[in-house]
């Protein structure tokens, strides 16, 4: 979503920290081409340091999404298939046994990455997926009383795909709640696939990706997305979208997601430029954020999520 | 929501009975050149006249947000989830909401504290398959007396579907045969054997509704069976013998339906559109959407 | 919300019954509409009544109701049938009201649905209606307006449906819209048009029946009114100087022909004409402002000797007010009254009125007033000598003197000697008349209780009395009340205060029981007395006297009625229209969303822009719709751009802003001229 105002309205205090993310956002819109929303909504997730999930079929660039976001940020990439056989000790790791030190010493599963790709979620069995989600949340790992921390920044990208339903487990509801986003990217406009035919092999662009950010830069703007200011009136439109949706929905949004709003539509703030988050960024990150927080109303079933969120945002007043 | 401009303030049936009261007093009252009954009259009258703007103000800074209505079979139920706002620092009483022309029922909504809202479903008859606007929503109030009535009108664009009714053979077309002067041929879409449960698709049979887990407060469930046949069902439009389009629409429907409940991939053919094989709510609601828009004299 | 599946039984409910508290109000009213009709209705009808209540309450919450039409039909004519019966007819007011509270009761029974429910409110109106055709006392209008206020209150209720709260809440509402329209209805009272329809019935002989004394003097006439509380009128004297300091006797009428203990008046008084009336000096006339209740006669009341004489009466032979109409309603009028005796001289014609005698007198009658009269030679001392016998010869005064006929002066005079101011006053008018000295009875009130808070003196039917005029030749008709010579404490108090020292010094027996005596002497229940007493006289005075001829006299003072009642309604609904409309801003500003400053003049914006053609929704955020205001409104794009921005700045900025809201106010006062 765009402001009207090509300048912000009032200049954020590091313009610096703009250009930086614009450039970011502008080398990975390269890659995906035509999907420039999508990619907005994800870099806002990152820097707001929540969890993505997409939701679409396969070969729209899921995974070429998250691995430009990787490489343009530096950052260490790992991708993990879910399989239904997958253990949690598969992502997490293992303890093993060493004969030479006569100890059990820890070998670091694949979730010890930075960027990681969770390819079909929804395969693993729901013993694995809270393995990782757990993870997600706490940004650290118990084994055997052991506390691994997680590395910083820790983004995790998950997908699935909402059309295969034989053999999959579908991400159950308060599990849903820990990712900030759930994105689609959907198949591109007639005009931006011919551009992706007519161009480069995007193994080879991502290949040529150079680093846009550093990891202590992203660190640094995903501190400043916090300090957005948020102001009383805003605050109090935020509350009526969760007052709404709990009164209209049966469960509502959870605090949890009243806390994911702010922070998404602090980094969109952010990200256009701003050091106050305005209505317009709620409703610009609204539906991401909250369609997949409302998809499983016990007394609405069949509506999506995402038809739920934009009735919330085209309903509840600005104060 | 956008309101019309000026609430309309329209007297009821009631009010008819209360000229007559006062009728009866006045003339009573110039008769007998009575002052006790002057008063009374004079005090009925002025009580009804403080009431109207009592009513006119029933309605200030209420304001209605429809909700998108689901879709519904012709013949069934539209329910269209609506929510009333209430802005003003007053609670406010005695609200009926309606949508006119749809031989829907009036909804009352008895109180709405100040700055709450409240949300009712509005249900009318769904009739002619197609896509249907509801053009405008009446939101109207009598309270305290009921001797007349405010009426707020809402512009409103919001559309709903209502798919064809579903009617016909229940039993599948068995295999792709795209002659047009074959007879379908069904099969069995069931075996015996009790396989699971899964959400209720509106427009089913409820047959196969699993009552025990609704008495447990469940929702809607379906009961599954086994032996459900491999492989997808083509449903084709110029495939069916009926001469009647919208016959053959309810045909199609109640095989979508059919093809749903028993999960198996339909694929939708119509001369206008095609629908690749695939299940789900998603496929299912696309290809009802498809049948429902399909051109037509009653198609809207 | 959660109780969708709530209001869905609320939905079906509405349409099947009424719901309980609705009808609970509504049984009230009705209950406060009884006393009005109780007199009127037919013993069986107030049973039925409140039985079909009481059955409504069973019936409603199991689901029944009267529903085959033809049990209706059948019931319908058992109930006429039952009627005609206790009537011998279906015509004139008390059948019909009746037949009205028989409806009301059977549409309690049938009724079920929401219309139904209004009907039966419209019913209740009209019985609301028919009780005060019938009556118009304070109390019985107490009741009516009560019931008024509960009908509406049951209305409330009605609309109301389900909502939570208290059950007395529908009441403050209705207390709320009351208190508001009463200034409405004294405006409408006071000078909305009293526009004669040109139909007029008569409700039955209600008031037909005469209260109060008759124009025959009989004995025991006046002893049966001793114990009435009715009110006969009430007076004021509007010059407090003026208040007379002797016992207060108001004439009523003069009785001429004696039959013995009975007296009687004439049938068609001739009336005094204007010459032969004598003026007394002005400063000892007293002026008395009289509301007089009906009684049904034509005669009207006056302190002693009254010569002004208010309209449509007459003053007639005997020097008694004589109205032109009998006195059917409550009717005000003032009057000047003189202390002094009047008529210096006696006409033939009256002084053979006067010395007239019925030929049963027996001789020892005749042989005691031969000896009142033999022994003195003027009529001064006869007088003295007859009150002497009074005082003297045992007579005993009391309210039970047991029966006398007609021609028992002797009896009276001779044996029993006991007897009320009736017989006295009879008595010694015939005694007079015997030894030759004219004399007449007059018949009239004495005394009357002051209320402190009204301001007036109430005298009631207790306080009739009888006394007698002699006509001494140098002074004129002389006022004797010979009760005085018996009972010398009667004339300065009113009856029930003087009857009350009796029973307190032990001198009679009481009627009433101890309790109640004791009761009616508490101060604080005399001061309720007094108080309601005083309500009622304004009820009468302010309310029941402000028929169409008042507000005459009321508009033309005020320079009303020069162009006719039309101009008058009109000017009045403009008043009334801005005194709604006033309600209506007031109301709305009390139940407008409250807003802060900035909100509020952003509020303006949006609606200019909104008259200019560009909406904003209200979920629109301020960016959003500017940018859509900016593409719909070109020209105004700048101005736009400015104003949102500086909403932003002190809506959503972080930390204090130097930006000022008067700068921002000025922006938005701006908007228009762009345009």
């Amino acid at each position: 979503m765009e402001t009207m105002f090509a300048q912000p309205i009032i200049p954020a205090d590091d313009s610096s920290v703009t250009d930086d993310v614009d450039a970011f956002v502008k080398q990975i819109c390269e890659v995906i081409v035509g999907k420039n929303h999508a990619v907005k909504l994800a870099v806002a997730c990152l820097l707001a340091r929540g969890h993505l999930l997409i939701e679409d079929i396969p070969g729209v660039g899921k995974t070429t999404l998250s691995q430009a976001l990787a490489r343009s940020l530096a950052l260490a990439f790992q991708r993990i298939q879910f399989t239904s056989d997958l253990l949690p000790a598969d992502i997490l790791g293992n303890s093993i046994f060493d004969r030479d030190e006569q100890r059990f010493v820890f070998h670091r599963g694949p979730l010890f990455s930075q960027v990681v790709l969770i390819d079909e979620v929804n395969r693993a069995t729901p013993k694995t997926q809270s393995a990782l989600l757990e993870a997600m949340e706490e940004h650290h790992i118990s084994i055997d009383g052991v506390t691994y921390e997680l590395p910083e920044p820790f983004f995790v990208v998950a997908t699935q795909n909402p059309q295969t339903a034989v053999g999959t487990f579908p991400l159950p509801e308060s599990q849903l709640d820990r990712f900030l986003m759930r994105i689609e990217l959907g198949v591109p406009e007639r005009a931006s696939e011919r551009a992706m035919l007519l161009g480069m092999d995007r193994r080879e662009m991502l290949k040529e990706l150079k680093p846009v950010i550093s990891p202590r830069t992203l660190i640094e703007i995903q501190d400043n997305v916090r300090k957005v200011h948020a102001s009383a009136a805003l605050l109090d439109y935020l509350q009526d979208l969760l007052d709404a949706s709990r009164q209209r929905h049966n469960p509502g949004l959870s605090p949890r997601a009243g806390l994911a709003l702010l922070h998404a539509s602090q980094a969109w703030a952010l990200m256009n430029g701003r050091d106050m988050v305005l209505p317009e960024d709620i409703q610009a990150i609204g539906i991401t954020v909250m369609g997949h927080r409302l998809g499983h109303d016990i007394e609405q079933p069949g509506q999506s999520g995402r038809t739920l969120a934009d009735n919330l945002l085209h309903s509840v007043p600005v104060p | 929501m956008k309101a019309g401009k000026f609430p309309l303030l329209y007297p009821t049936a009631s009010f008819a009975g209360l000229l007559f009261v006062l009728g009866a007093m006045w003339y009573a009252a110039s008769s007998q050149n009575s002052p006790a009954v002057y008063l009374l009259l004079f005090a009925l009258t002025a009580v009804f006249l403080v009431s109207i703007p009592h009513t006119l103000l029933n309605l200030a800074d209420v304001t209605i947000a429809p909700e998108s209505a689901k879709p519904a079979f012709a013949g069934q139920e539209v329910s269209l989830p609506v929510e009333i706002m209430n802005c003003s620092r007053a609670t406010r009483r005695g609200i009926q909401l309606v949508v006119p022309g749809r031989g829907g029922k009036r909804k009352h909504v008895d109180c709405i504290p100040a700055g709450k809202a409240a949300r009712v479903t509005l249900r009318f008859p769904a009739k002619q398959r197609g896509e249907h606007r509801i053009a405008t929503l009446r939101l109207t109030s009598t309270y305290p007396l009921g001797f007349v009535r405010v009426l707020k009108k809402f512009g409103s664009s919001q559309t709903y579907l209502v798919y064809p009714k579903p009617s016909g053979d229940p039993r599948l077309p068995m295999h792709r045969a795209r002659s047009p002067h074959s007879r379908p041929q069904t099969e069995l879409a069931e075996g015996d054997d009790f396989a699971g449960v899964r959400a209720y698709v509106p427009g089913e049979s409820q047959r196969h509704i699993d009552w025990r887990a609704v008495a447990r407060g469940q929702p809607l469930m379906t009961k599954q069976f086994a032996a459900e046949a491999e492989g997808s069902v083509h449903l084709d439009f110029s495939a069916l013998r009926f001469h009647g389009a919208e016959e053959r629409l309810s045909q199609l429907a109640l095989w979508v339906i059919e093809a749903e409940r028993v999960r198996r991939p339909y694929s939708l053919r119509l001369p206008n559109t095609e629908i690749a094989p695939a299940v789900g709510e998603a496929h299912f609601h696309r290809c009802l959407r498809a049948l429902s828009l399909f051109p037509g004299k009653e198609g809207a | 919300m959660s109780n969708s599946r709530n209001s869905r039984r609320t939905q079906q409910w509405r349409d099947t019954t009424i719901p309980r508290r609705p009808l609970l109000w509504l049984a009230a009213a009705l209950l406060f509409t009884l006393p009005a009709l109780l007199g009127t209705l037919a013993s069986w009808v107030p049973f039925l009544f409140l039985f079909a209540l009481v059955l409504k309450f069973w019936m409603e919450p199991r689901g029944y109701r009267l529903r085959s039409t033809s049990l209706k039909l059948i019931l319908m004519a058992l109930t006429l049938g039952a009627i005609f019966l206790s009537y011998n007819t279906l015509k004139g007011i008390e059948p019909a009201v009746s037949l009205l509270t028989v409806l009301v009761s059977l549409k309690i029974l049938e009724a079920h649905t929401a219309r139904e429910f209004q009907v039966m409110v419209t019913m209740a109106w009209v019985l609301c209606l028919c009780g005060f055709l019938l009556s118009q006392d304070l109390a019985i209008a107490f009741c009516l307006f009560v019931a008024f206020a509960l009908l509406i209150a049951a209305l409330v209720q009605f609309h109301r449906g389900s909502s939570p709260g208290a059950f007395w809440l529908p009441l403050a509402t209705t207390l709320k819209l009351v208190a508001q329209a009463a200034p409405v209805v004294v405006l409408l009272f006071l000078l909305f048009p009293r526009i004669n329809t040109g139909f007029q019935f008569r409700i039955g002989d209600l008031h037909a029946a005469m209260t109060g004394f008759s124009d025959r003097l009989s004995p025991g006439g006046i002893e049966m009114l001793a114990n009435s509380s009715d009110i006969a009128f009430r007076a004021e004297f509007p010059d407090r100087r003026t208040r007379p300091a002797g016992p207060m006797y108001w004439r009523g009428l003069v009785m001429w022909h004696c039959e013995g203990l009975e007296w009687r008046a004439p049938y068609a008084p001739a009336s005094i004409s204007d010459s032969s009336r004598q003026y007394p000096a002005s400063d000892k006339a007293i002026r008395q402002r009289i509301t007089i209740a009906p009684h049904g006669a034509r005669w009207m009341f006056a302190l002693d000797r009254p010569f002004g004489i208010p309209s449509g009466a007459m003053l007639a032979r005997g020097n008694y007010l004589y109205s032109v109409q009998p006195i059917r309603k409550s009717r005000r009028y003032e009057v000047l009254s003189s202390t002094d005796p009047i008529g210096k001289e006696l006409g033939a014609r009256e002084r053979r009125e006067a010395l007239q005698l019925p030929a049963s007198i027996s001789p020892a009658v005749r042989e005691l007033a031969g000896s009142l009269a033999a022994r003195n030679s003027g009529p001064r001392a006869t007088v003295a000598s007859a009150l002497q016998f009074f005082r003297t010869q045992g007579f005993r005064y009391s309210l039970s003197p047991g029966e006398y006929n007609k021609n028992d002066l002797d009896e009276f005079l001779f044996r029993r000697r006991t007897g009320f101011c009736e017989h006295y006053a009879a008595s010694f008018a015939t005694l007079m008349r015997l030894a030759g000295i004219p004399a007449r009875v007059v018949v009239g009130y004495l005394g009357g209780e002051y209320n402190d808070l009204g301001g007036f003196f109430l005298v009631r039917q207790a306080d009739t009395h009888a006394w007698c005029e002699v006509w001494i030749p140098e002074n004129g008709w002389t006022r004797i009340d010979p009760t005085t010579a018996v009972a010398p404490d009667r004339a300065s108090l009113d009856l029930s205060s003087f009857l009350a020292g009796r029973i307190a010094s032990g001198e009679m027996a009481t009627g009433r029981t101890a309790f109640v005596t004791q009761l009616a002497r508490l101060p604080l229940v005399n001061q309720i007395r007094l108080i309601w007493e005083a309500l009622n006289y304004q009820w009468d005075t302010r309310v029941l006297a402000f028929d169409a001829d008042v507000q005459d006299v009321l508009l033309t003072s005020l320079g009303l009625t020069n162009s006719g009642p039309f101009p008058l309604v009109m000017q009045v609904l403009i008043v009334v229209s801005a005194l709604l409309i006033i309600y209506a801003g007031w109301m709305q500003l009390q139940t407008r969303p409250r807003a802060d400053r900035i909100q509020a003049l952003y509020e303006r914006y949006c609606q200019k822009l909104a008259r200019i053609g560009v909406q904003r929704d209200p979920w629109e955020g301020p960016s959003d719709f500017a940018k859509r205001a900016a593409q719909s409104l070109p020209n105004a794009s700048e101005c736009v751009r400015q104003i949102t921005e500086t909403y932003i700045a002190l809506r959503y900025a972080p930390g204090p802003t130097a930006i000022s809201l008067d700068k921002f106010a000025k922006e938005i006062d701006a908007v228009t001229a762009h345009r």
